[in-house]
């Protein structure tokens, strides 16, 4: 079976061109990629430390307080200067 | 970004996990947040439920079958969503989504390019979630229907069924949109 033609590309109104073009291009924020790339870290610590995987998924929680950013941001190391 | 390392490690790793991690993290974070987004979560709840995506896909990287990452992220991202939409949905308060209502001051701060993407939000919001997850992996993030099938683990005709049906929801509310955004011009 043949997929149809994208709406964007076949017979859209304007308005929906509009629309469909900006959230197919939106992308995350530079804070939500620093985010991530702590998330990575943290995920490997507990390869590191496996068995303790769960310690690792609530730390990432603290991770997200700027107060535990600061205290174990730089005991684990992490450049914290882009943020 | 760097693509060499997201952890920012120079040189290659001794951990062939974490190399994994890293490649499922650079090919997909991007479409699984977008995908939260489109869901109906807002910017910051999205990337805290990308986040906790890839946590689970860390904590369960044995289980992940090679090649099926990006459907292993899919569906964490999707239940995730639902679950948290679900929360939402019991706390939301009386909202009716008027577009009248959000223009005024709010939208003339915001850019085209935001402005478009808020009233997505709110055409794809009127519609059902099932339908949305289909319209958003064919129209926006450029699926297949046979991927898409794949993806939800749904027959190919459910999902021709369902594009059908979401196109013509999406149309529907694109012209309610446009015509609302029309007269809070006029008015």
């Amino acid at each position: 079976m043949k997929d149809p033609e994208r709406l964007l590309l076949s017979d859209s109104t304007n308005f929906e061109r509009f629309v469909l073009r900006a959230a197919r291009s939106e992308q995350p924020s530079p804070s939500h990629r620093r985010r991530m790339r702590r998330a990575l870290f943290l995920a490997e610590f507990a390869f590191l430390t496996s068995g303790v995987k769960a310690a690792a998924a609530a730390t990432a929680n603290h991770f997200r307080h700027r107060r535990h950013h600061r205290r174990y941001g730089r005991w684990f190391g992490i450049d914290d200067s882009d943020a | 970004m760097a693509t060499a390392s997201v952890l920012g490690v120079d040189g290659a790793t001794m951990n062939p996990a974490r190399d994994r991690l890293e490649r499922m993290f650079l090919e997909h974070h991007e479409f699984i947040w977008r995908l939260l987004r489109r869901l109906g979560l807002d910017g910051d709840v999205a990337a805290d439920t990308t986040q906790q995506v890839f946590l689970i896909a860390a904590e369960r990287l044995g289980d992940i079958r090679p090649e099926s990452e990006r459907a292993f992220l899919f569906g964490t991202a999707l239940r995730l969503s639902r679950s948290l939409l679900r929360r939402q949905k019991r706390c939301q308060l009386e909202d009716d989504m008027d577009l009248r209502q959000s223009e005024g001051s709010r939208q003339e701060e915001l850019t085209d390019h935001n402005r478009a993407v808020a009233l997505m939000d709110q055409i794809l919001a009127k519609m059902d979630t099932d339908l949305v997850t289909v319209f958003v992996l064919f129209e926006l993030e450029e699926l297949s229907t046979a991927k898409i099938s794949e993806l939800l683990q749904i027959p190919l005709g459910t999902v021709a069924s369902r594009l059908r049906r979401a196109r013509d929801a999406f149309r529907t509310q694109a012209l309610r949109a446009e015509r609302s955004l029309r007269q809070s011009r006029q008015s």
